[in-house]
């Protein structure tokens, strides 16, 4: 009895003790703490602003991608570059042998649907908030979310799959399309869908965005890239009528600068643009083009790894030194090795254009010849271009050019004008996928190396990596 | 009862007659214990009576009255085995007897420590193993952990690097974690102890140790509890094993006192080839031939041909030196009847072999206990220690890394000439370190850099009897552990040149951590009736623990001229607004109960649930059950008396138990929010998605063993089976890229592991002046991951290393593309494909499970001789059938670039015909078919990993009490060993042991037997003093 009178009240005690700790569930509540920095989910989208913070940091992402990062690679696998110096991921991309480990192919991967993530981010809080009191438009919001969220799949899908045209109906494995933040893992969708979610986003866009919205996306933006879009796709028809709209309806000028790498001005033909702003606390330069500088010559102390062809070289001064353009090209010597190399990336900032007017000119001349009609106004777009390339009219198409000359003239205006967007590379992907012959640095345009290879973990049951061994 | 009593009774009272009547004498003598240090408290008695006395404080009885003739003297102490000495008490005088007792290697009298409580050794149900404390100091490690190496079944120990400091890597019956820490849990004295590897991420190619703060000097003894019966009651900690250490604390009466020394010397167990200057020329250029190029090739450092010829630097020799050991302990121990004392105190400066390297420990601990009345005893532990590491740079990170890749032995470690810009400025003296590319020897001497941890283990409890059989326990634990990262960076090593502007900086990063620790228990022996007895015992308890990370500061400044000083800090003021915090708490509440029946039959069955916060809220709390059973078979009439076999206990058990190494906050996730992103503005994202359904990995796991003693327990085996399979296991995910998320945590895989675990421990010869002890043992492990979700090879990957979660395939399989030899007509690479093809081309899609990098079996061979006061130990330890993936040879001898290669690389193919190892020289990544040359992962560096190696041997010479003038000493000893010194191994690489430097959790789980440049471990040669007074 004795033993008992002590012993059950000791052992109550203890576990009225443990429930009264356990019965605390906040006491497991160890959330992490808010410091500034880091925000639980349930407290960071309280109001409209938020919703656009999360926007801007998809455009955050956008400007350490397009910085030159993710151009790069597609220029790697053009003919306009030379086997890089001293860089092994670049030199395997250069190489048409990218393999699941090449981190820049992997790091450039991911930076192009970390833009969709944060898209989809704002999708899905955009009924989170109340807006009667805002100035932010949810639609808005939504169509410049969609038009990044379209921009990205739309380059993903040219550099990880086999371009559109490749099969007719366009059901070859594409990539992945990704329209929520869900972890999830998702199968390879065909190229079609692809180009089909492309399509509806740019629509919503086209419908939904402002004219004017200073840095960021506009309706005219999301025209452009449609334009683009339907240029891959051989829908000239469609990019004509496009690329016509922007250039007669838009507020943008044509560029009297070769270079349009420009600072501290935007070039006034940049309907969509990287942009390289100054921080409001303290003035300095956030530059978003470390891409570009950091691999092209970007002055005489540094080591390019990034350096033209011979053949592109010439074909830059092709018509001697006369003019703007070729200007733009020089040779230097690092450690008794000639480099061709541009002097577009000398200056320490400059703004990045993606869509330009002198895309649209040269999508519209080149869909005109394709369809065989609006040749003058073709033409006039390829001689707009050519005097401003070499200052005279003297390399002008005369105007009997044929539809042939004028897609020979367009297609050459735009390797010599865009040499270190990718555009090459998409060309000669959209050329050889509507049935031209074309062999890349001795290879068909089409074979394993000339896309890339997905990073390891892209790879799953469901979706099957692109073949390996390169071309 | 009453019967029995009286029977007693009227025995002593004739033997008292009898004794009386008799002509007596005298019987006296010392006890020492196995080391011949005065053993207290020995009970000795004549056989066939009850006379007998128990030693004193030196050790001394004194039966008086003994009977005349032959008589039997019985020794004994618990955990000691009991000796019987025969002694012919004369009819007049006294007669001494002396006696060495004997530790009991049966140990079936022993006490074990076990969660929240002591067992005796042959009533516990789980599978615990004890480890003393003469064996955790007999030779200097990096830290005490590392000695546990070869002493318990199943306890994989692989010794860090040759750093000093540097972490061993504990596994317990294999590994069960594949993201979360798959190392065990350490309890010290009752509190969970911080004991992140990963605090300070990896710098400098080395993992802070939190354990190396402890002096091993202050150990009573360490028990690892292995199965479910034993870790269960650490519930969603238990998991992988539970290292229980107790310090020592006082005994006897007066004052004891002991001063220890030892010193030594530190050499690598291996030197890497790595070519001299000519030869490292010859291959280069021959490279640059190769490729089809003609004339001289530029060389890498601006180093032209002519400099490089007259340049021959042995890096490794200017990296590697001889470490030199001290190491001093003092300890006191005082006794009263109610005031029990330990105090101690100790400098240890363990040097490495690495020029600059080394490990100094001060520490300070005090163990006391108090009687205050006969029903509450008070006990404290205070401890207080610093570890100071004088670091280098290793590994990936420069020092013998360095001399081991980049350091070519064309460059120079001084600039040879005075240079000059062109406006006639000093660019660099003579005396200037060259610049142009690495120099190991620069970046040390240019740099201060010491790495400082506090660390404070503290605890006081209370045992409060209120009556007979039931106790009840309050405790408060606390653990402190403050780590400062302190840089000096000279500006000489800041600039390229003279004329360059950057300034002398220091730099100071610190983390520290607070843990508290507090649980109640109450255990009640129930005695039901004579025969059974059943022990109860419940328990809550709460754990929190707080990192604060603070943001690194520095200050710079021609007047800096060393590391960070307090006045400096004072002005550096640092708020705590830019600290990241990182806060956990652990709710437990717990029971077990335990019965006895006639000795015999033992049962226990116990139970814990946990709440943490770092379980998502769908899943907050755990239920971790466990039952298990003993049979002392021995005791039963068909075994009783059986002349060989002395006994036989059989036992099982069953139980789940948990890991709950998650980082903090996953089932949260979190935005991240920077202030001026594009454009100016603020941004906004979801940088970690929430997982509400995170938990803990539960294992299941069962135990079956079987004890055996042979020939009154001269030999004793034990024999045990286990499988533990665990759940949910957790995984750092990688997901898809294309989630645009680069990680994420969730409860995902499941493992096997089963294994066998075979000991015996034997006395081979037991004269009177010799005594040869052995104990073997051997573990099988068998390790399978048997799902990882719907997930990629490549989802969880070994951080830097090659290996993968493959199913089917023990955690961290090298995964690698198959190497075919080198093509004797082209002397290209051939790969295998999967189907075994041979190709040109490295394609990981022919990557395959290949090599192991956990052993199958792991153990230890242990010697002991004694013969008079000598006494010899020899510790061997051996691990089987693993492979070592050498990461660094694929650089060192694959493709040529402006690395250093090994001498290896002389075999490669010259001419068509050769058959070589290595392919033909090129700098070019695709001659030998790879993108890129550190994609070169091929099983052509997978090498044979088993070894058996001499890990101690030592000679020990014991002193009994002796008096110097007037000074009384109770004994010395001194003892010479060395550690290391042999290895027999077919491993090519330079250590077959290894614990390189890890990324991550998930790197130490899958990563083992993977070298980087790692630095080999130490030999050492050690003499070491022992006086006691």
């Amino acid at each position: 009895m004795t033993n008992k009178r002590y012993f059950i009240p000791s052992f109550i005690g203890i576990l009225l003790l443990g429930l009264l700790f356990s019965s605390c569930e906040d006491l497991l509540e160890r959330t992490p703490p808010e410091d500034g920095q880091n925000v639980l989910p349930e407290n960071a989208i309280e109001t409209p602003e938020n919703v656009r913070e999360v926007l801007i940091s998809a455009y955050d992402v956008l400007g350490n991608t397009y910085n030159g990062n993710a151009q790069n690679l597609f220029n790697l696998l053009s003919d306009n570059l030379e086997r890089p110096v001293q860089q092994d991921d670049y030199t395997s991309v250069w190489l048409r042998n990218t393999s699941i480990f090449n981190g820049n192919v992997g790091s450039v991967f991911a930076d192009l649907y970390r833009g969709p993530l944060r898209a989809n981010t704002v999708i899905e809080n955009l009924d989170m908030v109340d807006y009667t009191d805002s100035d932010i438009s949810p639609v808005q919001l939504e169509g410049e979310a969609r038009f990044i969220r379209a921009l990205c799949h739309f380059d993903i899908v040219r550099a990880w799959a086999q371009p559109y045209g490749y099969t007719p109906g366009n059901d070859h494995p594409g990539v992945a399309i990704r329209t929520s933040s869900d972890i999830v893992n998702v199968s390879r969708s065909a190229v079609r869908d692809v180009y089909d979610l492309v399509l509806s986003d740019l629509a919503f866009a086209k419908e939904n965005l402002n004219d004017v919205n200073p840095v960021y996306a506009t309706r005219w933006a999301a025209i452009a890239l449609e334009a683009e879009v339907r240029f891959q796709m051989h829908e000239y028809d469609q990019a004509y009528a496009l690329a016509n709209q922007v250039i007669n309806e838009a507020p943008y000028t044509f560029d009297t600068e070769v270079n349009r790498y420009q600072y501290p001005g935007v070039s006034p033909e940049a309907i969509f643009y990287i942009f390289t702003g100054t921080r409001p606390s303290d003035g300095s330069i956030d530059s978003r083009n470390g891409g570009l500088r950091g691999n092209y010559y970007s002055g005489p102390d540094q080591v390019t790894t990034l350096n033209f062809t011979e053949e592109f070289y010439n074909l830059q001064k092709s018509n001697g030194d006369v003019g703007a353009r070729p200007l733009l090209y020089q040779t230097v010597n690092q450690e008794e090795v000639s480099f061709y190399v541009t002097n577009m990336f000398e200056a320490e900032f400059f703004h990045i254009p993606l869509l330009t007017l002198t895309q649209m000119k040269l999508i519209r001349a080149e869909s005109a010849a394709e369809m065989g009609v609006d040749l003058s106004i073709a033409i006039q777009d390829i001689n707009d271009i050519r005097e401003r390339a070499y200052g005279s009219p003297f390399f002008n198409l005369i105007a009997s050019a044929s539809d042939d000359d004028v897609i020979e003239a367009a297609r050459l205006e735009r390797r010599l004008e865009f040499p270190c967007t990718g555009q090459r590379f998409h060309d000669l992907k959209r050329i050889g996928s509507q049935g031209e012959e074309v062999i890349v640095r001795g290879v068909p345009y089409d074979c394993n190396g000339m896309i890339l290879q997905f990073p390891s973990t892209e790879q799953t049951n469901l979706f099957p990596l692109n073949p390996g061994g390169g071309c | 009862m009453k019967m029995q009593m009286s029977r007693y009774l009227w025995a002593l009272f004739f033997l008292l007659i009898s004794t009386a009547a008799l002509q007596a004498q005298n019987i006296s003598g010392v006890v020492n214990d196995e080391n011949g240090v005065p053993m207290p408290g020995v009970t000795v008695r004549i056989e066939g009576t009850t006379q007998g006395d128990a030693t004193d404080l030196d050790g001394k009885y004194e039966i008086k009255n003994a009977p005349v003739g032959e008589q039997v003297l019985i020794f004994s102490f618990i955990g000691y085995t009991e000796a019987k000495e025969t002694v012919n008490v004369p009819p007049t005088g006294t007669i001494t007897k002396n006696r060495d007792m004997a530790v009991d290697s049966k140990s079936l009298e022993e006490f074990v420590v076990v969660g929240y409580g002591v067992q005796r050794k042959r009533e516990t149900t789980g599978s615990i193993e004890k480890v003393g404390s003469k064996e955790l100091t007999d030779i200097p490690t990096p830290s005490f952990e590392a000695g546990l190496q070869g002493k318990a079944a199943g306890v994989q120990v692989t010794q860090g690097s040759g750093l000093a400091g540097s972490a061993s890597v504990i596994r317990v019956r294999g590994i069960a974690s594949i993201s979360a820490a798959g190392d065990p849990l350490y309890v010290v004295d009752g509190i969970p102890i911080t004991q992140d590897y990963f605090l300070s991420g990896n710098s400098g190619g080395m993992n802070q140790n939190p354990l190396a703060t402890i002096n091993p000097n202050d150990i009573e003894s360490v028990e690892i509890l292995k199965d479910a019966a034993a870790t269960g009651i650490y519930g969603s900690r238990g998991a992988n094993g539970v290292i229980l250490i107790t310090t020592k604390s006082g005994a006897g009466t007066g004052w004891d006192f002991s001063l220890n020394t030892r010193h030594g010397f530190s050499l690598p167990t291996a030197r890497p080839n790595m070519l001299n200057s000519s030869e490292w020329l010859q291959l280069y250029q021959e490279a640059w031939e190769n490729d089809g190029n003609v004339g001289l090739s530029p060389l890498p450092g601006n180093i032209s041909w002519d400099q490089a010829r007259k340049t021959d630097t042995d890096w490794v020799d200017e990296t590697i030196g001889v470490g030199f050991k001290q190491s001093y302990n003092f300890s006191a121990n005082f006794g009263t009847k109610k005031l029990k004392l330990f105090s101690s105190l100790g400098y240890d400066d363990n040097g490495s072999y690495l020029v600059g390297n080394s490990y100094v420990r001060s520490s300070f601990r005090t163990n006391a206990s108090y009687k205050i009345n006969d029903k509450l005893d008070v006990s404290a532990n205070i401890s207080v220690s610093q570890g100071v590491n004088n670091r280098v740079d290793a590994a990936w990170s420069g020092g013998l890394g360095s001399a081991m890749s980049t350091a070519l032995p064309i460059y120079p470690i001084f600039h040879p000439d005075t240079v000059f810009d062109g406006e006639g400025n000093v660019l660099h003296l003579p005396t200037d370190y060259w610049d142009d590319g690495p120099n190991p020897v620069r970046q040390r001497e240019l740099q201060d850099w010491t790495t400082t941890e506090f660390r404070s283990i503290n605890n006081v409890s209370f045992e409060y009897r209120p009556i007979k059989n039931l106790f009840v326990k309050a405790y408060f634990g606390y653990d402190y552990m403050n780590v400062f990262d302190d840089r000096y960076q000279d500006r000489l090593l800041r600039n390229g040149e003279r004329t360059s502007d950057l300034q002398n900086i220091a730099t100071r990063s610190q983390n520290y951590t607070n843990n508290w620790n507090t649980n109640a228990t109450a255990s009640y022996i129930h005695d039901l009736d004579d025969r059974n007895t059943f022990t109860y015992m419940v328990g809550f308890e709460y754990q929190d623990s707080r990192t604060v990370f603070r943001p690194s500061i520095s200050e710079e400044g021609p007047n800096v001229n060393g590391p960070i000083s307090g006045d400096a800090l004072s002005g550096i003021r640092q708020t705590s607004d830019n600290d990241n915090k990182e806060f956990s708490n652990f709710i437990s509440g717990f029971g077990r109960v335990n019965y006895s029946r006639d000795n015999k039959y033992f049962g226990q069955f116990s139970a814990r649930v946990d709440g943490s916060s770092r379980f998502g809220a769908n899943n907050r709390y755990g239920f971790f059950p466990t039952v298990s059973g003993g049979w002392v078979m021995s005791e039963e009439d068909f075994l009783k008396g059986n002349e060989t076999i002395s006994f036989m206990k059989l036992r099982a058990g069953w139980g789940l138990t948990g890991n709950a190494s998650i980082p903090n906050y996953q089932q949260y996730g979190f935005y991240t929010r920077r202030n001026e992103g594009y454009n100016g503005e603020d941004i906004l994202f979801l940088s970690v998605p929430p997982n509400p359904d995170i938990q803990w990995e539960t294992s299941e796991i069962i135990d079956i063993a079987l004890e055996t003693g042979f020939w009154d327990d001269r030999v004793t085996t034990t024999l045990s089976f286990y499988n533990k399979t665990t759940t949910d296991v957790l995984l750092n995910l990688t997901p898809q890229p294309s989630t645009g998320f680069t990680g994420f945590w969730d409860n995902v895989g499941e493992i096997v592991n089963r294994g066998v675990e075979f000991e015996v421990t034997s006395i081979n010869m037991d004269r009177e002046r010799f005594t040869w002890r052995t104990n073997f043992n051997i573990a099988y492990n068998y390790n399978e991951i048997v799902s990882i979700g719907n997930y990629s090879e490549d989802a969880i990957s070994g951080g830097t290393n090659d290996t993968r979660v493959v199913v089917g395939e023990p955690v961290g399989t090298n995964f690698l593309v198959r190497f075919g030899g080198v093509d004797p007509q082209t002397g290209r690479n051939i790969y295998l494909d999967i189907n075994g093809n041979p190709t040109n081309t490295w394609d990981p899609a022919n990557r395959t499970s290949v090599g192991r990098v956990l052993p199958l079996a792991i153990g230890g061979i242990t010697n002991t001789f004694e013969f008079g006061r000598w006494n010899v130990g020899l510790v061997m330890v051996f691990s089987l059938g693993s492979t070592i993936y050498d990461s660094s040879s694929k650089r060192q001898n694959g493709v040529v670039t402006d690395w250093n290669m090994r001498t290896e690389v002389f075999d490669r193919w010259r001419q068509p015909g050769d058959e070589a190892e290595f392919a033909r020289l090129s700098r070019l990544v695709e001659n030998y078919g790879l993108d890129n040359a550190f994609n070169n992962n091929t099983d052509q560096w997978i090498d044979d990993g088993d070894y058996l190696r001499v890990r101690r041997l030592s000679v020990t010479y014991n002193l009994p009490a002796f008096n110097i003038a007037a000074a009384a000493f109770k004994g010395a000893s001194v003892t010479l060993s060395a550690s290391n010194f042999l290895t027999f191994t077919n491993f090519d690489g330079l250590d077959p042991e290894i614990a390189r430097d890890f990324e991550n959790a998930t790197d130490m789980n899958m990563s083992p037997n993977i070298t980087y440049l790692t630095p080999p471990q130490e030999m050492s040669f050690n003499i070491a003093f022992n006086l006691r007074f």
